[in-house]
């Protein structure tokens, strides 16, 4: 029976009373659902995990043996499988012409991963061992698959929770954590530089073998990225094909879509009370913060070496789309640089990075594995 | 302690197969776009100034007539050299390079006229052998007359070059 061990009789109030935990995570629930409708932080994502909190601190059975959560957990997050399917639709709703037109980007992209090292070597001053700091340090990848992925694998169950929670709600938050970065470590002048954006046409061969070749390249180097990037790369396939418009479209839509819904309350179920209240979850949180700020400044140092390269016309803010966030620090970059100068437009050059940090994230993802575990 | 030193060592290869992975990420894409998106030119050939004017007359000096010179005779002033008139340095402006100032070709130029000249010469074939008449062209076994004869052709159209075409 998927609804589990349910006593109804059972007094949910006093429960509540005598249990303040149980109150905190029903509160900490109706908050990450609030955030996403009324602020619209990561709602996709945010909603179905403040549900899957509020169910499985309301009603345990479900998350008990037999409980449909259970099964979900199980089925999806104990085999990776829900992080990988939303690789596959994420993959076909990637556009990677903008990396194939500016190849240099890439290099940004690498430069942000510092993010997650750095926040490696925190975690283990933090006290954490080495397999729960290698889990917590991928929140700075700023990909929510690749972090729950990695959690599922790396790290005990009582942080997968913190762990995406953690990860989306810094993703929501990039509008807020990285423009004042960007602005200490750059000078106006820096800022300023105009970037002219001229459309470079990717031949449709290149578009179709740039999957196939990366996911060879990353079964030479990384091995451990290779479910990530192999599925990232089958759905980008299916896209840039063209004659599988159907598959796209499924991928696209209705895949990520299912899974993106039961991911998020699978996510959620697992926050109970005994697990996610404890000190460890704010360390998460702190090193999580710590991750997506090293990562901005590790992107935009390397922009800056990149302009000082090319003799100042490469405008090192687009270090900072780095950060994964698929196109949120794109859009980011766009404004810091637009406050500095209204005619630049940096949003196109922006992608090139970021989609580059989504693969800089599977990569180093496939390097925690193979190291740690 | 140890813990942390496996942490720095682990960062440090980590980043390492990161940046090692993203750069042949770079050269793979570059390697794409100029296989596959761009069409590839072959930087203008320098070509010595004989074969530029033409293959088979050897280059000379340029002549500029000018007048005789008192105790010269007419004739021997065109037949003479002479170097071209002086012209003041404040109006000559920036140098420019003229066609007799190319430097000889290196031996990849010549290779690339090599292949260009044989892969003309087998298209050629390939047209000529289609061709429904009586061909029109007597000298087309000569390789020389076909290289020339393509070479001009596509100087007068633009700079020649080698790679897919779209």
């Amino acid at each position: 029976m998927l609804t589990g061990e349910i006593d109804l009789t059972n007094d949910l109030l006093g429960q509540i009373a005598g249990s303040w935990d149980t109150g905190i995570m029903l509160l900490l629930g109706f908050g990450l659902i609030y955030l996403a409708i009324s602020k619209g932080f990561e709602p996709l994502l945010l909603i179905p995990i403040g549900i899957g909190v509020v169910l499985a601190n309301l009603f345990s059975g479900l998350v008990d043996e037999g409980g449909i959560l259970y099964l979900f957990k199980e089925v999806g997050l104990n085999t990776q499988l829900f992080p990988l399917l939303m690789f596959l639709g994420l993959g076909a709703l990637t556009d990677f012409s903008g990396l194939l037109q500016r190849p240099f980007t890439a290099l940004m992209g690498a430069a942000a991963q510092v993010g997650i090292f750095g926040a490696l070597i925190g975690a283990i001053m933090l006290g954490f061992e080495l397999s729960e700091a290698g889990a917590i340090a991928i929140i700075g990848g700023a990909d929510g698959p690749t972090a729950i992925y990695v959690s599922t694998r790396l790290a005990p169950e009582q942080l997968w929770g913190p762990v995406a929670v953690s990860a989306y709600s810094y993703m929501a938050m990039v509008p807020l954590i990285q423009p004042p970065i960007m602005r200490l470590l750059t000078t106006e002048r820096e800022r300023r530089i105009k970037m002219d954006y001229a459309v470079q046409p990717v031949s449709r061969r290149a578009r179709i073998l740039f999957p196939l070749l990366t996911t060879a390249l990353t079964a030479l180097l990384a091995p451990q990225a290779v479910p990530l990037i192999g599925l990232l790369m089958f759905g980008n396939l299916l896209r840039e094909s063209g004659v599988v418009e159907r598959l796209a479209s499924s991928a696209q839509n209705e895949l990520i879509n299912v899974v993106t819904i039961l991911l998020g309350l699978t996510v959620g179920s697992t926050m109970t009370g005994e697990t996610f209240l404890d000190l460890a979850t704010l360390k998460v949180f702190a090193l999580g913060l710590f991750a997506f700020a090293l990562a901005t400044a590790g992107g935009v140092l390397f922009g800056k070496v990149m302009c000082m390269v090319s003799r100042g016309t490469i405008n090192p803010l687009l270090g900072a789309a780095g950060v994964s966030a698929v196109p949120m620090s794109a859009r980011v970059v766009h404004r810091v640089a637009q406050e500095a100068n209204p005619e630049n437009f940096l949003v196109m050059h922006a992608m090139g990075p970021n989609v580059a940090g989504v693969l800089g994230s599977a990569m180093a993802a496939g390097v925690l594995l193979g190291l740690i575990s | 302690m140890d813990e942390l030193q496996e942490a720095l060592n682990l960062a440090g290869r980590g980043m390492g197969v990161v940046f090692l992975a993203l750069t042949l990420l770079l050269l793979l894409m570059l390697g794409l776009r100029r296989l596959l998106s761009e069409r590839q030119f072959v930087p203008p050939l320098a070509v010595p100034a004989a074969v530029a004017s033409d293959e088979m007359t050897p280059a000379r000096p340029t002549v500029h007539p000018r007048s005789a010179a008192p105790g010269e005779t007419r004739g021997e002033a065109a037949a003479g050299v002479s170097a071209p008139p002086a012209v003041p340095a404040e109006v000559q402006g920036p140098a420019t390079t003229s066609v007799s100032a190319t430097p000889a070709p290196t031996d990849d130029e010549l290779e690339q006229v090599a292949v260009l000249a044989a892969a003309m010469a087998m298209a050629m074939d390939a047209e000529l052998e289609a061709w429904p008449g009586p061909l029109p062209l007597p000298a087309r076994a000569s390789a020389v007359w076909r290289y020339q004869g393509r070479l001009d052709l596509m100087q007068g159209q633009g700079r020649p070059r080698l790679g897919w075409r779209r």
